[in-house]
């Protein structure tokens, strides 16, 4: 009896943590949110929405416990320009564009290629760089060596991105998704996919610091859907298209991009 | 080894976020359980029907759907959340439905003849249910309660599609930047039955004291 009395006031006692915790929350966003407002003095914050593929693109560092990479020194460096502070949302690749529509984030910097289907629902800066996919089989597969010779096989490519939209309309490949390269890759090892198809510079970059990985690049593959990575932003926000293009034009010039995709080994 | 001790502290970090969504969307889900269960058994027809859609709605849809749905559709209809605020709700009202069955059941477990002896001593109905049902029936409903906890945990591993950086999050992330499968996910195993374990053993020990309460006033 007494021992009901006290489950109750624990579970009291933790609401009231809860509500206190909450309030404190939700005065901490609507300072900000004023902070924003006022202001010429303080920098409007811009939220990156950004997915940690992999190296060099986009990761989490173990060893700095922060998200780097070259989309987030694209974003830092537009932030720069256009005089906004820079915050990076980390959001699954397939969240990106629902997470523009639902407003959680205001531009996406995540190696995204413009696509004629993409463009129908969020709008693209100019073009950042480009790059197109690459063909990983097993170290010891020597029957794949051009995209003719996926027919009849068991192809893997990452959810949401272009490769398996397009991967995915050839009916004599059997096409799998997967949420991430790393998976794609053990897989492979596990044999239940013959080849995937992912990032080249992601996957190049990731055999050079891991040469135990059981997988290798077929180098002759030439790119079927190469492209321009591009800003994504929400439809119709032309002032914040303006800047962000404005401070890409910017960076072409002064060779700020090239110098971060050297940085990067691009 | 070294790369191990060099994936802890953000695995860490997403454990300690990992505890703070499973235990506070514990404590609103048990507050919302017991709401409804006494509304779902209540003689208002308007309650009971509430209560019965409440559950059915979130019993029959998928956390995921749940999760995904208050992030990125509640939007849409003007309702903005953070990704924890976000996570907070769909588990609650999700680990809410299923504690309300719960807690009818418990409640359901207790003889009709000790309500009845309740008014016949002169208690009303409410007070009959704090100081002669709701004692007992919690008792009997701690072990799937505890059980119900432990999968919650588990659980708030789906927060990771609406970003929340929770640890199975930190594992997937890690995963992508350094592709050390075996280990992290390994590690990331490990916490979690770590996790789970304090669970495990906190209702063991609240059911054995209050199975002795009980008996010591008999």
């Amino acid at each position: 009896m007494k021992n009901v009395k006290y489950l109750f006031f624990a579970v009291a006692i933790g609401l009231i943590m809860l509500l206190s915790a909450c309030s404190s929350s939700s005065s901490d966003s609507s300072s900000t949110a004023t902070s924003a407002s006022s202001g010429e003095k303080e920098k409007q914050v811009i939220r990156v929405g950004a997915t940690t593929t992999g190296v060099p693109f986009t990761f989490l560092n173990p060893s700095s416990q922060k998200i780097e990479g070259i989309m987030v020194d694209i974003a830092n460096k537009i932030g720069e320009h256009a005089g906004l502070e820079v915050e990076i949302v980390e959001t699954k690749f397939s969240s990106l564009i629902p997470s523009i529509e639902a407003n959680k984030i205001d531009i996406i910097s995540a190696g995204m290629l413009s696509t004629p289907e993409r463009a129908e629902i969020i709008d693209f800066s100019t073009p950042v760089y480009n790059y197109g996919e690459t063909l990983i089989v097993s170290k010891d597969n020597e029957s794949i060596k051009s995209f003719e010779d996926l027919k009849g096989k068991k192809v893997g490519a990452q959810e949401g991105t272009t490769f398996y939209t397009e991967l995915s309309k050839n009916s004599d490949i059997e096409t799998q998704s997967y949420k991430a390269m790393s998976d794609m890759v053990v897989e492979i090892k596990n044999g239940r996919i013959d080849a995937f198809l992912a990032d080249y510079p992601v996957m190049a970059n990731m055999i050079n610091e891991n040469p135990d990985l059981e997988v290798k690049i077929i180098e002759e593959y030439e790119a079927q859907w190469p492209g321009d990575v591009s800003i994504g932003l929400a439809k119709g926000n032309e002032e914040l298209k303006n800047k962000v293009n404005d401070a890409i034009a910017k960076m072409k010039e002064n060779g700020e991009i090239d110098e971060i995709l050297k940085k990067w080994g691009l | 080894m070294s790369d191990i001790l060099g994936f802890l502290p953000l695995l860490l970090k997403g454990a300690w976020v990992t505890v703070e969504i499973t235990v506070l969307s514990l404590l609103i889900a048990l507050v919302i359980g017991i709401v409804f269960a006494l509304m779902r058994i209540s003689d208002n027809i308007f309650l009971s029907k509430l209560a019965g859609i409440y559950i059915s709605v979130f019993r029959g849809t998928p956390l995921l759907v749940q999760l995904m749905y208050v992030y990125f559709v509640l939007p849409e209809l003007g309702l903005h959340f953070s990704p924890f605020v976000s996570a907070l709700i769909g588990l609650s009202l999700n680990e809410g439905a299923y504690l309300a069955e719960i807690f009818r059941a418990g409640i359901r477990s207790i003889g009709k003849g000790q309500i009845e002896a309740s008014y016949a001593l002169g208690m009303n109905n409410s007070m009959a249910m704090r100081r002669v049902i709701l004692p007992q029936a919690i008792r009997n409903v701690l072990p799937p309660i505890g059980n119900s906890a432990i999968i919650l945990l588990k659980n708030s591993s789906l927060a990771a599609v609406i970003t929340v950086s929770e640890l199975m999050h930190m594992g997937e992330q890690l995963s992508a930047s350094t592709f050390r499968n075996l280990e992290i996910f390994t590690l990331v195993a490990i916490l979690y039955w770590i996790l789970h374990y304090p669970i495990a053993r906190f209702t063991d020990s609240l059911e054995r004291k209050m199975s002795y309460d009980s008996s010591s006033r008999h």
